[in-house]
């Protein structure tokens, strides 16, 4: 589904991804974990096409399309999905008006028609439950006053409803509490099928305990230097990361 | 002869002198004052603090046909209760029962109102003592170089409750309006005035002065949508206890258009509150200028005022001069006021962008949620589905 090759990018003068290389396939959850700075958050971003960041070279080739080459809108259109560490508050814009917009111009990409009204409230009200998102915050403007684990809550239900391909969770789980964590894996995990796919970034361990990952990576200095099974990350929780850093700079 | 001298000589030639309906005896009185004071006036220049924003050269220096009328065109159900009428079709003793046209007593009193009493060419007169008066004004502008000078003058009487949509409307090459629109509400009285400006090609003075009674409640909605140039200039008078005064506005800059609130609230009684909202949003070259001057007098203990201005600049190329004013002569008062010009909220729009909506939308999307606060304060109905509408088109094209 997503294959990275060689990928570089850097920020300003700042190279920040020293050629990264993944390969993720329908059905697997892969998680990316390393220390502050590693690049983990610059991978997301160059992935969902935030423009601040200027790729220098590789390829990632999602189903086949050249994504690099596509608007981040066009993106999710295709099916990428960020779920952003810091999700913006939108005041004015309320969250089923925004996700009507965006359902509707997906399924126009799509050559689809809008989905109609009565159908559409069917399915916010079916996706909200599956992610035990309250009434009100789905009616509310978009983000605007929602605690830490209410906006994270709600990426889980933009999720639920656009129905990605490939999810990237950027640092979901950071600022949430164990009932929070508990809450949006939960969402995540029903979401799952045979036929998409989840990137989980995280620097503990913890979110992984409720997620489980079929494949962990480790990221250091803009480079994968390790990868292996969902023990890799048990044995990151109990020994760090110094003794991986150790063999990748020697 | 000095540049304004002769500036002043030669614009007052261009645009001419055209009374049409309004020339009649009853208003001998309004005109021979104007004339008074329009010898001894000269149009404001930009050294002046009230003008200082505002070039008005282009109105000056402008090529006029002042023989092209502006028509007016009224809806709403007219009655002995309430009523909107032309200067023309109004009997001389009627006119002398209301109060008498002229705001000579008020010292902001400028070139432009000495202007419009000395040449006003007619107006609309609208009377309200029933509880639910509706009335709508179109202005169509369609000459190139047209003249428009409408005196109008609003009276909500005791008890009652009037709405007014007040449209300027077509296109206009190098036309000119200057409107002066006196408001009187009575004790207890509720008045709501939605004014939309969407003349392409306008250069126009707007001034409204209001003098409030007791109890009373006025909301004024101005939304400046398109017009070369928009000054618009609001002062109401609080005089008297528990009122409620609402002022609010939309700027939608384009190409090079500027567009100018000046708001002055005199609050000179006691036990009252009054809450501003202008909005803007400039795209290209345009500017916008907002002045909002709060007056709370001495005697005007436990005023609650509050002033906000806001705007997001599209362009490089476009800017804002905004200046909110207090001055406070009572000691038991609530006031604030805040202001703030910035660009567009870009990780707002990466946001929406990364859930599918293109990019053009997401601003479109997000312009309309910042004018929200605007439009949702219009409490009738149609006009605000109405501005709505035109908001939706005029973004979506920018």
């Amino acid at each position: 589904m997503l294959e990275i090759k060689n990928l570089k990018a850097r920020i300003e003068e700042k190279e920040i991804l020293r050629g990264i290389d993944l390969k993720i396939n329908a059905g697997e959850v892969h998680a990316i974990m390393g220390p502050n700075g590693s690049g983990k958050s610059t991978l997301a971003s160059v992935l969902a096409g935030r423009e601040d960041y200027e790729v220098t070279g590789g390829s990632v080739s999602f189903d086949g399309k050249d994504l690099l080459d596509l608007k981040p809108e066009d993106r999710a259109r295709e099916g990428l999905f960020l779920a952003f560490q810091y999700p913006v508050e939108i005041p004015g814009v309320s969250n089923v008006n925004f996700l009507k917009t965006a359902v509707n111009q997906i399924r126009e990409y799509k050559g689809l028609e809008p989905m109609a009204a009565k159908e559409f409230l069917k399915m916010v009200r079916e996706r909200k439950d599956l992610v035990e998102m309250p009434s009100d915050l789905a009616q509310r403007s978009v983000n605007e006053g929602f605690s830490g684990g209410e906006k994270k809550r709600n990426e889980i239900f933009q999720m639920a409803m656009l129905e990605p391909k490939l999810s990237i969770l950027d640092e979901t789980d950071s600022g949430l509490d164990i009932d929070a964590l508990r809450v949006v894996a939960n969402g995540v995990n029903k979401l799952r099928t045979p036929q998409n796919a989840s990137l989980v970034i995280t620097h503990y361990q913890r979110l992984l305990d409720y997620i489980i990952p079929d494949f962990v990576h480790v990221l250091y200095q803009g480079r994968i230097i390790r990868s292996g099974g969902k023990e890799l990350a048990l044995e990151l929780e109990e020994r760090g990361y110094d003794w991986i850093k150790e063999g990748a700079e020697a | 002869m000095s540049r304004l001298l002769e500036q002043k000589e030669d614009f007052l030639r261009e645009i001419g002198q055209n009374l049409n309906g309004a020339n009649r005896s009853v208003f001998e009185g309004l005109r021979s004052s104007g004339e008074e004071q329009l010898s001894k006036l000269l149009p404001p220049s930009t050294k002046e603090e009230y003008w200082k924003y505002t070039k008005l050269t282009k109105i000056l220096k402008g090529t006029y046909s002042p023989q092209q009328p502006v028509i007016m065109e009224f809806l709403g159900e007219s009655d002995e209760q309430n009523y909107i009428r032309n200067w023309e079709d109004m009997e001389a003793e009627e006119i002398a029962s209301l109060p008498k046209l002229g705001v000579t007593d008020r010292k902001e009193e400028h070139f432009f109102d000495a202007l419009n009493a000395a040449r006003f060419s007619d107006g609309f007169c609208v009377y309200a003592e029933g509880d639910a008066a509706r009335f709508e004004v179109y202005e169509n502008f369609r000459g190139p170089g047209s003249v428009s000078q409408k005196r109008n003058l609003v009276v909500v009487k005791k008890g009652a409750s009037l709405k007014l949509i007040h449209r300027l409307k077509g296109a206009a090459r190098g036309a000119f309006a200057n409107n002066l629109t006196e408001v009187y509400v009575e004790e207890g009285a509720h008045f709501e005035y939605i004014m939309i400006q969407d003349v392409q090609g306008l250069s126009q003075i707007g001034s409204i002065y209001v003098e409030q009674k007791s109890n009373s409640v006025v909301r004024f909605h101005t939304a400046s949508l398109s017009g070369d140039l928009n000054r618009n200039n609001l002062n109401i008078r609080v005089n008297g206890e528990n009122c409620e005064s609402y002022l609010d506005g939309i700027s939608l800059g384009v190409n090079a258009n500027h567009i100018d609130h000046h708001t002055i609230v005199d609050h000179m009684q006691p036990n009252c509150m009054s809450s501003e909202n202008y909005k803007g949003i400039f795209y290209d070259q345009s500017r916008g200028v907002f002045n909002g001057k709060v007056f709370v007098r001495q005697l005007a203990q436990k005023t609650n005022a509050f002033q906000s201005n806001q705007n997001i600049l599209m362009s490089d190329n476009s800017s804002v001069d905004s200046k909110p004013e207090l001055e406070i002569y009572a000691d038991d008062v609530k006031c604030s006021h805040g202001s703030t010009t910035g660009q567009f909220d870009e990780e707002a729009v990466f946001y929406l962008r990364s859930r599918g909506i293109g990019e053009d939308s997401a601003r479109q999307l997000l312009v309309q949620a910042f004018l929200a606060e605007i439009t949702e304060a219009i409490q009738d109905e149609e006009a605000r589905d109405e501005l709505l509408s035109l908001l939706d088109l005029k973004i979506g094209s920018e």
